[in-house]
């Protein structure tokens, strides 16, 4: 009986790890195979016999798309615009949660519906609109305005993650504070972020994270170097009739390694973000 | 639809009258010329980096001639040009200065977006080194919309070295194509006959087959197809893959990209585009690995649309300054800084006999192109028909999931919604 046990405890584990093994393969391989491809020369990836190591590596590409493609403007436009999104959305996102969470008023129920309605919109139809907005208000062409464009999309996501975080903090903590005179707001900042602080994390992961990677807004709502953003200036390198893949597989290297470095840093208090609050809702 | 064909004696002809007249108003008088000042915005959808050293030396070219003129160009990818073309019209941001393709200009017309320029292009001294064909595919309702800059002629490369190893001769008939691409298909070793588009973008090949054969689609609003002559068409050219196995297992996923790194590869013997894509080819295959040559013709007629690149103008402000940015991409000068970066071809005549273009073997074929080829036709809503319905459609063909009549039968379903 308890070899048995033990068999099946065996199969069990092999099964477990097999399957996490193919999963990690699944998802590892187009990264490690876009990092292999670039330190190719363009010879040896549009070729016939297939190469999964390189025979001839080169460095050449990622001296293209530093030189080539304004890749240090661009990288600049993206971090100063996906900064300026975190903040704005993770301040007003907090004061958000806040009161949703520890207030009853009337409509909030159905302003919280409306909050998840505003996500089911499909993004592109808000673009001509928000053109229209951006233009009369002076924004277009900034990363300021292009931050507030992502703050439309991202805020309700922002608002909705935090108060499921606000919500497992018990209000007795904020009472006690209250008693010994602290205000709201005070027992806000005192209490209840620094408490939340995983949660405030992982929604800023995944903010930071859909600010930076965003395309179509950053290209509609953008016209030059100055204040194109990264994703865009690596599309703009894909040619009508040409395609660098060496140097585009470069591009998307260096555009992961601020989410690789990012993501090092914090994951531990992601990991208990994630856990924590937000997906229990 | 005007059928206007160029010959190659004519083509030097025009070139002949075009250089006298050259020497005498290509360019703006220096007076004229220092009067112009401003700033110019410039929207256009080249992205690769050979289009960019030749963009880049028609500005110098442009900017030296008229240095109180500043060009600013946004480069934006075709796929999202229309996007933001339209949100520039619509929010009443519009840049000076516009790239316009012949497959656009109507859509663009449509939501206002262009500048009508019919009188200073008849008032214009090169006017008449581009041919009716060329002014054509700019016009809408007898309104000209665009100077011309670069010609796509369709046109197929094909391995030379595959043919001459087979012991046959490059196609010049659809039947000849078809026996070539069944005789060079070899799945074993890895070798397929045609690398047919049957992913995105492959719409317009299709469009291309079914005019060959004769179909005319739409006329003064009214739907002409003919669907008999539209089924033989989706027959014969869905037959090399149900029928004869001659193009890659891949095909319904087969984009540009596809297509043409199977030929770079040694995947494919002959694959269909134009002469844009000229420079890729020849980067990656030596002159004895590859030819060019005119497409086979169809029953009625040639399967290649000709697309003209154009220069427009988008508002009226600074008129004279956007007027003399575009008219400067109709000159020799960009043409000759544009072929030699990218190997565009150049829209008008007046390179026809520069030996850049003469002494290049691989141009005869789009000379031969040129000749024979039509423009796409122009209806609203063509675009969103031929992307949305008749590719989609073709593609059930292939995978079996459609008979040819029942793929027909929903591409004239969808040309009746289209057009409406």
């Amino acid at each position: 009986m308890i070899s048995n046990q033990k068999t099946v405890d065996r199969i069990v584990e092999v099964i477990r790890w097999t399957f996490l093994t193919f999963v990690l393969i699944f998802a590892l391989f187009p990264i490690i195979w876009t990092f292999l491809t670039s330190f190719k020369i363009e010879l040896d990836i549009v070729t016939s016999d297939l190469q999964y190591l390189p025979e001839r590596i080169t460095f050449d590409n990622y001296v293209a798309i530093w030189t080539r493609s304004g890749f240090p403007t661009l990288i600049q436009n993206s971090v100063a615009t996906t900064l300026m999104t975190l903040v704005i959305c993770l301040v007003l996102g907090s004061l958000a949660a806040y009161g949703f969470s520890r207030y009853q008023f009337r409509g909030r129920y159905s302003l919280l519906l409306f909050y998840l309605v505003l996500r089911m919109f499909p993004v592109v139809l808000m673009i001509i609109p928000l053109f229209i907005l951006m233009k009369n208000l002076g924004l277009l062409n900034s990363s300021f305005g292009l931050a507030l464009a992502y703050t439309t999309f991202l805020l309700p996501i922002c608002t909705w993650m935090m108060k499921g975080f606000f919500d497992a903090i018990p209000p007795e903590l904020e009472d006690a504070a209250r008693i010994d005179g602290c205000t709201r707001l005070g027992a806000l900042f005192r209490i209840i972020l620094p408490l939340a602080r995983s949660g405030l994390v992982a929604t800023g992961v995944f903010i930071g994270i859909a600010a930076w990677n965003d395309y179509l807004f950053a290209l509609m709502l953008t016209t030059g170097v100055d204040s194109r953003t990264w994703p865009v200036g690596l599309a703009l390198m894909v040619g009508e009739f040409q395609l660098p893949w060496g140097a585009l597989s470069a591009g998307g290297i260096i555009s992961i390694i601020p989410v690789m470095i990012l993501f090092g840093l914090v994951q531990q208090t992601l990991v208990r973000g994630i856990t924590a609050g937000a997906v229990k809702g | 639809m005007l059928k206007n064909k160029i010959s190659r004696r004519q083509f030097l002809q025009l070139s002949a009258l075009a250089s006298a007249g050259l020497t005498i108003g290509s360019r703006l008088s220096p007076a004229l010329a220092q009067e112009l000042s401003g700033t110019i915005n410039y929207i256009h959808h080249f992205t690769s980096e050979s289009e960019f050293i030749g963009m880049e030396s028609v500005i110098a070219s442009f900017q030296a001639a008229n240095p109180g003129v500043e060009i600013v160009q946004e480069n934006i990818p075709n796929a999202d040009f229309m996007s933001k073309f339209t949100a520039f019209v619509i929010g009443d941001a519009r840049p000076d200065t516009t790239m316009v393709s012949s497959e656009r200009v109507t859509d663009m017309v449509a939501m206002d977006g262009l500048v009508d320029l019919t009188d200073l292009i008849n008032d214009w001294e090169l006017k008449d080194v581009s041919s009716d064909l060329v002014w054509e595919g700019v016009t809408v309702d007898g309104k000209i919309y665009g100077v011309p800059a670069f010609a796509f002629i369709p046109w197929m490369y094909y391995r030379k070295d595959w043919f001459e190893e087979a012991g046959i001769d490059p196609p010049e008939t659809l039947e000849d194509f078809t026996n070539a691409a069944i005789a060079l298909t070899d799945p074993e070793q890895g070798r397929y006959g045609f690398g047919l588009r049957g992913g995105d973008g492959g719409h317009g090949l299709i469009m291309e087959v079914m005019s060959s054969f004769g179909v005319n689609f739409v006329e003064d609003g009214e739907i002409v197809a003919d669907r008999d002559t539209m089924i033989e068409a989706i027959g014969w050219y869905s037959s090399l893959v149900t029928e004869h196995g001659a193009v890659p297992p891949s095909v319904t996923g087969d984009s540009y990209r596809q297509i043409m790194e199977g030929f770079k590869t040694g995947q494919t013997a002959m694959v269909w585009h134009h002469t844009g894509s000229l420079a890729e080819i020849s980067e990656a295959l030596d002159p004895d690995q590859f030819g060019t040559i005119a497409r086979p013709m169809g029953p009625m007629g040639y399967p290649g649309y000709i697309g003209f690149l154009y220069n427009g103008i988008m508002k009226n402000d600074n008129l004279d300054a956007s007027w003399a940015w575009i008219s400067h991409w109709g000159t020799p000068e960009p043409a000759i800084e544009f072929l030699d970066a990218t190997g565009y071809f150049p829209a008008n005549s007046l390179l026809s006999d520069d030996e850049r273009v003469t002494d290049n073997p691989l141009y005869g074929a789009a000379f031969d192109a040129l000749a024979a080829g039509e423009l796409e036709p122009q209806f609203v809503g063509a675009s969103g028909w031929t992307r949305n319905v008749v590719l989609p459609e073709f593609q059930k063909v292939l995978i079996g999931d459609a008979t040819v009549e029942e793929a027909v039968d929903a591409m004239l379903e969808g040309l009746e919604d289209a057009i409406e």
